[in-house]
């Protein structure tokens, strides 16, 4: 039934029309729709998402809602392309670490395959090739580590280093 | 409040993990906190593939070191581009017990490593031995494997008795012997790849092992004739493969690969039939368009092409075999391509003729090369055209490897080059120049330093002497120092008086206090 719409409510209160069909990539909704038997007319709420990033879920799945379905997994094959992303998604995607983030909570907790795959690899790309000490600084990560635990893991690492 | 990486559960960060090599999630996320160590600490059957990414001395240090605290189900490891990464790597794990290890891939390591190494793995399904230096090594080198079922060595002599588990197997330089023995060591074998070449006897009889259902051959001038008869020999092949080439120094009989009539009673024979012939210079001259309409009754896709200007060719089936494609732009003919017609290629070999790049264009619109990863171009000298040609061709191909082979003197590089490494994408962190003339590197590198290779992390090249030498090595060392280079590689065309083409006080300077390094008059590498 295209074009027919739904309600769906971001945490902070506000309410979004969505196509069915464009609501439907996104495998909860999908199944709050279909075993949950929702009605229509009824609000969903969305209690993990907030408005602007519930916007920009809109965005992607509007754009993408006539691709076809993602292949099946390859197990055997662990690390997965990094280099296919569109171009739209690649300015889709120019965003702020937080935001980005924030999209792959949305897509992870949505259940929308082909966001998440994005969005993580976006993530991915911008971690391959730095060392650790650029990674703490890209993402702020706090060293958690005693001094005693680095001195201990600098000696585990002379043996080699004299090699 | 905004969001940072640590905010993600377990499960996504783990997500996130499947989109980095093994590699780069040790090397990025090396004792960065607890939570990031504990984290690596539970992946599960780890793939590690040393050779897929350069690596930094210190890098690769910190990589074995926390083998002791991983799941690592397989290992591929090779000495190029290292010095000696192959000894620092076995010295460490004859120290623990990778007891998860499955699968060890080892290229070009000497006789008492791959010794010491597989006596140290019983339980190995997967085992790969590339060498050079296979000559000299005795038979029944290797241990009894109770689980292998994969295996590639460069002969069958290699192997220790009888191992009825494999049933993939692949021989770089498969003998007479290795033929007539094959179904003694390896009677349950479905899967073979053999190198041939002119030199090993194709037996009166050969007993292959009577799963096998699928063979690749590789022939190095072997004769028709003699590649049928094998075939023949085999009761029932579901699937065979050919790559077939000669050198230009034997152009006897080599016709008959080109022949439609000659593949038909071995297309009937197989199931699936692929090919990919060369055979140079011929002494018959063929028209393209007679082989291929000859081949009507074939029902794959087939593509000719000339190779050069004498009478050689190439034929073969789509989608294409091999995983290195050589062309020649002259002979490009416009063919539409299906989308995964090369997807297994890595290497693309590229030779433009008189600069003239007119058809070169097909390939770049034509072609989806999904897996290259090294792009040879053979050309005389560098402009404009050319940039802009190699440029498209890589926006859509994650090239690693870019390497230019200059058939002339080429003066016009500094300004050429100067374009190309400022475009040049992120992804290639090899460059190989192969001609003797980077004397313009020098030159690029004392004008413009901060924009020269940002991200190129290996460098081979080559110089005229040790002045040229002396020149280049400072001036990179200044650089890189402060920058991403971490493997050096420079020969020379004129070898030097001194035996060691690293000066003295050099040796002595920061830039190569942690280096590991190899020298002789006349090739200088260094890893950092």
């Amino acid at each position: 039934m295209a074009g027919h719409k739904i309600k769906l409510q971001s945490n902070d209160g506000d309410i979004f029309d969505v196509e069915v069909e464009i609501a439907k990539l996104s495998i909860t909704i999908k199944t709050m729709l279909e075993d949950l038997s929702m009605n229509e007319e009824e609000i969903i709420p969305l209690p993990n998402i907030n408005s602007a990033i519930f916007k920009k879920v809109i965005q992607w799945t509007t754009h993408h809602k006539d691709d076809p379905p993602l292949p099946p997994e390859d197990d055997e094959n662990r690390e997965k392309n990094t280099n296919d992303i569109s171009s739209w998604d690649q300015e889709f995607l120019k965003v702020d670490q937080g935001t980005l983030f924030e999209l792959i909570l949305a897509a992870n907790y949505l259940d929308i395959k082909g966001l998440l795959d994005v969005t993580c690899t976006s993530v991915a790309n911008m971690i391959k090739g730095k060392t650790s000490e650029e990674i703490r600084q890209t993402f702020n990560i706090k060293n958690d580590f005693t001094p005693q635990e680095e001195e201990q893991i600098k000696k585990e690492n002379e043996w080699c280093e004299n090699k | 409040m905004i969001l940072i990486l640590e905010d993600l559960p377990n499960e996504l960060l783990l997500f996130i993990f499947n989109y980095l090599s093994t590699i780069d999630i040790l090397c990025c996320f090396y004792c960065l906190n607890h939570r990031f160590s504990s984290l690596i600490q539970t992946l599960k059957h780890l793939p590690i593939d040393f050779s897929c990414q350069p690596l930094s001395k210190t890098q690769f240090i910190y990589i074995i070191n926390q083998f002791h605290t991983l799941n690592i189900k397989s290992i591929r490891i090779s000495n190029r581009y290292y010095i000696d990464a192959i000894p620092v790597f076995s010295s460490y794990i004859l120290r623990t017990q990778l007891v998860h290890l499955r699968s060890l891939i080892l290229i070009d390591a000497d006789r008492n490593t791959i010794v010491k190494l597989t006596h140290n793995c019983p339980k190995l399904t997967i085992l790969s031995i590339e060498s050079l230096l296979w000559r000299s090594m005795p038979r029944r080198l290797l241990p009894y494997f109770s689980n292998l079922t994969h295996c590639r060595l460069p002969t069958l002599d290699l192997l220790n008795g009888c191992h009825i588990k494999i049933i993939n197997l692949t021989l770089d330089h498969c003998t007479t012997d290795n033929l007539i023995q094959l179904n003694t060591y390896v009677p349950n074998l479905r899967s073979l790849t053999l190198i041939l070449n002119n030199r090993t006897n194709i037996p009166l009889i050969i007993n292959f092992p009577i799963h096998l259902i699928s063979l690749k051959l590789i022939l190095r001038s072997v004769l028709f004739n003699e590649f049928e008869r094998l075939i023949m020999m085999i009761k029932y092949i579901k699937n065979l493969t050919v790559s077939f080439s000669n050198t230009e120094h034997e152009v006897h009989c080599f016709d008959q690969y080109l022949l439609s009539e000659n593949w038909f009673s071995i297309n009937k024979y197989v199931d699936n039939l692929q090919f990919n012939i060369i055979v140079n210079q011929t002494f018959e001259i063929f028209f393209i368009s007679n082989i291929i309409s000859n081949f009507n009754w074939f029902q794959r896709k087939i593509i000719c092409q000339t190779i050069d200007n004498t009478n050689g060719y190439h034929l073969f089936t789509l989608p294409f075999i091999d995983e290195i494609y050589t062309i020649n732009t002259n002979n490009f003919q416009q063919i539409m391509f299906n989308r995964n017609d090369f997807s297994r290629i890595h290497h693309f070999y590229l030779i433009i003729p008189n600069n003239d790049i007119q058809y070169s264009w097909n390939i770049e619109t034509n072609c989806i090369y999904s897996n290259l990863q090294t792009l040879t171009i053979i050309t005389h000298y560098i402009n404009d055209a050319m940039i802009y040609f190699i440029n498209n061709l890589m926006i859509n191909n994650p090239i690693r490897t870019l390497e230019f082979r200059f058939t002339s003197t080429i003066n016009n590089c500094h300004e050429f080059f100067n374009k190309l490494i400022y475009y040049l994408p992120l992804s290639i962190h090899t460059l190989i120049l192969n001609t003797i003339c980077t004397k313009f590197l020098s030159d690029l590198l004392d004008d413009n330093d901060n924009h020269l290779l940002p991200n190129i992390k290996r460098l081979i090249c080559s110089v005229k002497n040790q002045d040229h030498f002396d020149t280049l090595i400072l001036l990179l060392l200044e650089i890189f120092h402060r920058k991403s280079l971490i493997y050096l590689n420079i020969s020379l065309e004129n070898s030097s008086k001194s035996s060691n083409l690293l000066s003295g006080w050099l040796l002595k300077t920061n830039y190569l206090k942690k280096a590991t390094m190899k020298c002789s008059d006349r090739q200088c590498t260094i890893w950092f």
